[in-house]
């Protein structure tokens, strides 16, 4: 090797972080969809709370009839949203501001923990592998592709554990650290496990005084939101609460029961599903649970170098598990970090021979043969975006006859409300109301939504197809002599809209 | 001369910039000034350009605009209207001054590799190079001089960043330098290329073993950002704006058009005397084939580039120029991609380093001195004083359209423009007659016809609109106003059965257009078709708007209005084109139809999608 080559190579590594963040900034630019904001529920969430800030009308859901408080959504990443709102205020064009937000908050965390990852004391390679697969895999790419917070989430909770995971502990870096991660909880109420996981970690190292900053700062940040959850947390309509109304109030709904189940171990399934070809379930187990078992072993391993990052990673993931209804992204997004602690894990098995060389060879056999053919085509057919443009597609139907054939004062109820508020300017519900019931949801019977719809004032009801979830309610509605709906228009496999008239 | 130092000579060529454009305060607005600045709201108040920050270029006019966004351009504009009341001297005065700043900014850029006088020539042939008039002299070349202004003080400070002695003023001139990037980058979108000016700055001006990728880095990031919001902003209209020239070419005719034009680059630059205000056909004619004038255009491309890489160690000024040169002049080079434009003399404003550098270089080099500094002030001269004699063209748009015709003849928008002047005028025979002109001279832009067409139509000379709608029909069969047109000009020769056939014709090819079931509605309304034909076509329409309650409305009356057997002529026709309607809204009506079709005996069954074009 020449001299040239070892200075290439010690200048790469040396950049190592920046060129990772430009790669994921370019390629989140890259993956962003042409889908309407608001295919996913929450994205369209989002950006009308960022609407709400940006207009003075407070942090309120005014897509909604009577504009109720928001208490669902902590509210940093709609309150960024706001200031670039505030900047580029006509919709939807300024949607490709958000986007370059979210694609900086990702690129962000790619240099945050490529720094961190320096700390972990493992192979370069591991680095120049994991990291890059991590950040561009799919599903990650789909998340960026959207308004979800999970970018600025993962960027706050990797500079939180930038700051925490020093060899040297200081009161200034814990209270850093404490700062960024009550920062993270006010983007993503699951937060509140990254403050926890880095308290914890200082209190196992024996920093009292340092633990305790981190969870008094962690908390203070927090203590505005919960203010207002205090004082706001009541005023949803009960029949709204499974969406919009307070963690506590899916709690409540869901009941002990939904707890008492214990910590969910599917909760590591999105990643053996992503990672693992589709084979019979016996080979499928075993390959899933040893993949588990060597992310944990890789973890165990860097646990002593970076415990605030180790231990709040399990913490955040505790909580996920713990919690009856996490969806697949709140894995998805750490990716990254599961990436790095799996080549960890695989690295340090395979360097110890034997039999464990033998079971590492098979699972990458399968990584390869499962991961990469999924990961090459979404990326080569731009398949991550597919299902928000999917979803989106009844909408550019139903969203410009809303838009040009519903009076200003029209109030319809539809799936993905806040998506037809952004696009017609009509206020806008939910014509399938349910409930948390344990680990499921439980609709509202059709007379109960009927009697919603109407004391909202719902003029007008939307379907999305025939299969939608308020079909039911639809159906019943045009039955009978005096039918509460009147067809205005109905797509054929597609979407459909109905004028509503409740009786006075 | 041992008296002059880089910020004098700066200074003595910024004068010589004053001096050359002293009669520019006399030019009023041509061409695009019109459009962009004296007809354009947002360029009239500082705040109405803020309200449009996020807005085109060009002003959205009935649905049309070009794929440009330049806010900093446009907010310059709104300064100086407000400062003027919108006087066009005013702005005109103020490009001159933009120009001067920029030849400052050049003096300074190159005075590490040349001495005092070298600076100064540099500077003083980047003053007053002739291919610089029509940036300058025309108010809307501004965005090349704040585009050359941005990168050129970026460079400055990115060298101020690099060979700074603590990380903070490090840091802040990079900061600067990141705010002068985006400066460039919000003038006009040649800025993009400031990432690899910088690089070529760092690779050409060494001395510094700082390494400087993490900065390159931020300002590609920086890059991306502004194309992705160009992207929102602007990039519907990027297709459209190609230029006319290499329209419908495939790449390969792209670059065999193209490679000669480097060759008139390298001309323009190097001996600038000939100039136009507009390279369209035939002053640069579109070619299909590689002939012996592109391989010599290659060739002379390919010899220059590797002069600059050569250069780099003996010659670092002439690299820095001829690569900068060639990295500004590449976004509209149509190698990469198909720009807006083939050629235009302001596109060159930031290549003409080339030349400037390279004089610079021979004058810093000491041979023969004094012949060097005597051919040098002759050279000098000569294109003084053509710059000052070719600001006057640019006075006004009249101006710059009669004499475009007369010095280019060959070039066919140029009679485009005169047709549309004379329209104006009231001489709608001789704009005709210049329409024409330019169809004859370039037959390959669909658009001329529009003109020409609509004219004749206006002036009842229906053959001639029939004639030219026929002609340009196969370059733009799916042109929804093409179609248009040539349905029109059938419809005013008495031909409906022709004129109706092409309407249909234009609702299929165009699925998705509202022009089209416009074209069709009216024209059947004109007909005094069949009630349920012309609810159909309502239907139609509403369908294309996306107004599907009225679209399903229209489908259940005209199901009720189908009539006797003796009014389905184009029955089949009307039911097949609106299958996908019919189907998803209204499916009872395809079933009413098929009854309908088979008691007529009409052919078709409505059974397989596409039977009707074979039935009808």
């Amino acid at each position: 090797m020449s001299a040239g080559q070892v200075n290439w190579r010690e200048h790469a590594w040396r950049l190592w972080p920046e060129i990772l963040a430009f790669v994921v900034f370019a390629a989140a630019i890259w993956a962003q969809t042409g889908a309407r904001v608001g295919v996913f529920f929450d994205d369209g969430i989002y950006v009308v709370l960022a609407k709400a800030l940006a207009s003075g009308e407070g942090y309120h859901n005014i897509h909604l009839p009577g504009a109720p408080p928001a208490v669902h959504y902590p509210f940093l990443y709609p309150a960024a949203l706001s200031l670039l709102w505030q900047v580029w205020p006509s919709f939807p064009s300024n949607v490709a501001l958000f986007g370059i937000f979210d694609s900086a908050a990702l690129a962000l965390a790619a240099w945050a923990i490529a720094r961190h990852a320096r700390r972990w004391q493992i192979p370069r390679a591991v680095h120049f592998v994991a990291l890059p697969a991590g950040f561009l895999a799919f599903p990650l790419l789909t998340i960026v592709g959207v308004r979800f917070s999970e970018p600025m989430f993962l960027a706050l909770t990797a500079l939180a554990v930038l700051a925490a995971d020093r060899e040297q502990v200081t009161y200034r870096g814990a209270a850093l650290a404490g700062v960024l991660a009550g920062l993270a909880a006010l983007t993503r109420t699951a937060g509140v496990a990254i403050i926890g996981g880095i308290a914890l970690a200082y209190w196992l190292r024996r920093r009292r005084g340092a633990a305790a900053l981190v969870a008094g700062a962690g908390v203070l940040m927090v203590l505005p939101w919960i203010a207002w959850l205090v004082a706001r947390g009541n005023a949803i309509d009960p029949l709204l609460a499974a969406n919009y109304g307070t963690y506590l109030a899916e709690a409540r709904q869901a009941g002990a029961a939904g707890f008492l189940a214990g910590v969910n171990p599917g909760v590591f399934a999105p990643l053996a599903r992503l990672s693992l070809p589709a084979v019979p379930g016996w080979l499928w187990y075993p390959m899933a649970v040893t993949l588990v078992g060597i992310v944990v072993w890789g973890a165990v391993l860097v646990a002593r170098r970076v415990p605030a990052c180790v231990i709040s990673l399990g913490c955040y993931l505790l909580l996920v598990g713990l919690w009856p209804f996490a969806p697949d992204r709140f894995v998805w997004i750490l990716l990254p970090w599961l990436a790095l602690l799996a080549l960890v894990g695989g690295v340090d098995a395979w360097r110890r021979g034997g039999a464990a060389q033998g079971v590492i060879a098979v699972l990458a056999v399968a990584v390869s043969a499962g991961y990469l053919p999924r990961e090459a085509i979404s990326l080569g057919t731009r398949g991550f975006a597919r299902t928000a443009e999917r979803i989106s597609l009844p909408f550019d139907l139903l969203v410009p006859s809303i838009a040009q054939e519903t009076p200003d004062d029209a109030v319809v109820a539809v799936a993905d409300e806040a998506l037809v508020y952004l696009y017609t300017g009509r206020k806008a519900t939910p014509n399938h109301l349910f409930r948390w019931e344990r680990r499921g949801t439980e609709a509202y019977s059709t007379d109960v939504t009927m009697s919603y719809l109407c004391a909202s004032g719902v003029t007008h009801v939307a379907l999305t197809g025939p299969n939608a979830p308020a079909a039911p309610l639809v159906n019943q509605g045009i039955r009978g002599p005096d039918p509460l709906l009147t067809r205005l228009f109905r797509v054929t496999d597609g979407p459909a809209l109905y004028r509503l008239t409740c009786p006075s | 001369m041992s008296q002059l130092t880089a910020g004098r000579a700066a200074a003595i060529a910024a004068v010589a910039a004053c001096i050359v454009y002293a009669n520019a305060y006399r030019n009023g607005w041509a061409l695009d000034d019109s459009g962009v600045i004296r007809d354009n709201s947002s360029a009239h108040s500082i705040a109405a350009a803020w309200e449009g920050r996020f807005s085109t270029y060009w002003p959205v006019v009935q649905g049309v605009s070009a794929g440009l966004y330049r806010p900093v351009t446009i907010m310059s504009y709104a300064i100086d209207w407000s400062l003027s009341g919108g006087k066009p001297w005013w702005f005109h005065v103020n490009n001159v001054l933009l120009h001067a700043l920029a030849t400052v900014l050049v003096v300074l850029v190159v005075a590490p590799w040349l001495t005092p006088g070298g600076a100064l020539a540099a500077g003083l042939m980047f003053a007053v190079h002739p291919v610089h008039v029509e940036a300058v002299s025309n108010v809307v070349g501004r965005a090349e001089i704040l585009v050359a202004i941005g990168l050129l003080g970026a460079v400055l400070t990115f060298r101020r960043s690099r060979f700074a002695p603590t990380a903070r003023s490090r840091a802040s001139w990079f900061a600067v330098t990141l705010g002068l990037v985006l400066l460039a980058l919000l003038s006009k979108e040649h800025g993009a290329v400031a990432v690899v000016v910088l690089a070529l700055d760092a690779y050409v001006l060494r001395g510094s073993t700082r390494p400087v990728v993490r900065q390159l880095l931020a300002v590609a990031g920086v890059t991306i950002a502004f194309f992705a919001v160009w992207e929102m902003v602007a990039g519907v209209w990027v297709r459209p704006s190609t230029a006319v020239t290499v329209r419908y070419l495939p790449p390969e005719g792209r670059l065999a058009t193209m490679f000669p034009v480097y060759l008139e680059v390298v001309r323009l630059l190097a001996w600038p005397l000939d100039l136009a205000h507009d390279y369209n056909p035939q002053v640069i004619p579109r070619r299909t084939e590689l002939g012996a004038v592109a391989l010599l255009g290659l060739a002379t491309s390919g010899a220059l580039l590797s002069l600059a890489v050569a250069a780099v160690r003996r010659a670092p000024a002439v690299a820095f120029g001829i690569l900068v040169g060639v990295a500004s002049y590449a976004p509209t080079s149509n190698l990469f991609f198909a720009a807006g434009t083939i050629l235009g003399e302001r596109t060159l404003y930031l290549a003409v380093l080339a030349p400037a550098c390279a004089l610079g270089w021979i004058v810093s080099s000491g041979r023969s001195r004094k012949l060097v500094l005597v051919a040098s002030g002759v050279l000098l001269a000569v294109y003084s004083v053509r710059t000052f004699t070719r600001t006057p063209f640019w006075e006004s748009g009249q101006n710059v359209t009669i004499e475009g015709v007369l010095q280019h003849p060959e070039n066919f928008r140029a009679h485009v423009a005169l047709g549309r002047l004379l329209v104006y005028a009231g001489d709608s025979a001789r704009g005709l007659a210049e329409y024409l002109v330019a169809g004859a001279l370039f037959d390959q832009d669909p658009f001329t016809a529009m003109w020409s067409g609509g004219l004749a139509l206006e002036m009842g000379r229906a053959e001639v609109a029939l004639a030219e709608a026929k002609r340009v029909r196969p370059l733009a069969p799916n042109h929804s106003a093409i179609n248009g047109l040539l349905a029109g000009a059938y419809r005013a020769t008495g031909q409906w059965d022709s004129a109706l056939s092409v309407a249909r014709e234009g609702t299929e090819r165009a699925p998705g257009s509202r022009t089209a079931a416009v074209v069709y509605a009216t024209l059947l309304e004109a007909w005094d078709a069949p009630d349920w034909q012309r609810t159909l076509a309502e239907a139609r329409l509403s369908w294309r708007k996306g107004q599907l309650v009225r679209a399903s409305e229209k489908l259940r009356m005209a199901e009720a209005l189908i009539g006797p057997a003796e009014e389905l002529q184009g029955f089949c026709w009307e039911i097949g084109n609106l299958r996908p309607a019919i189907e998803a809204l209204h499916p009872q009506l395809l079933h009413r139809a098929r009854e309908v079709a088979r008691a007529a005996e009409l052919g078709c069954t409505f059974e397989q999608p596409g039977d009707t074009a074979r039935s009808s």
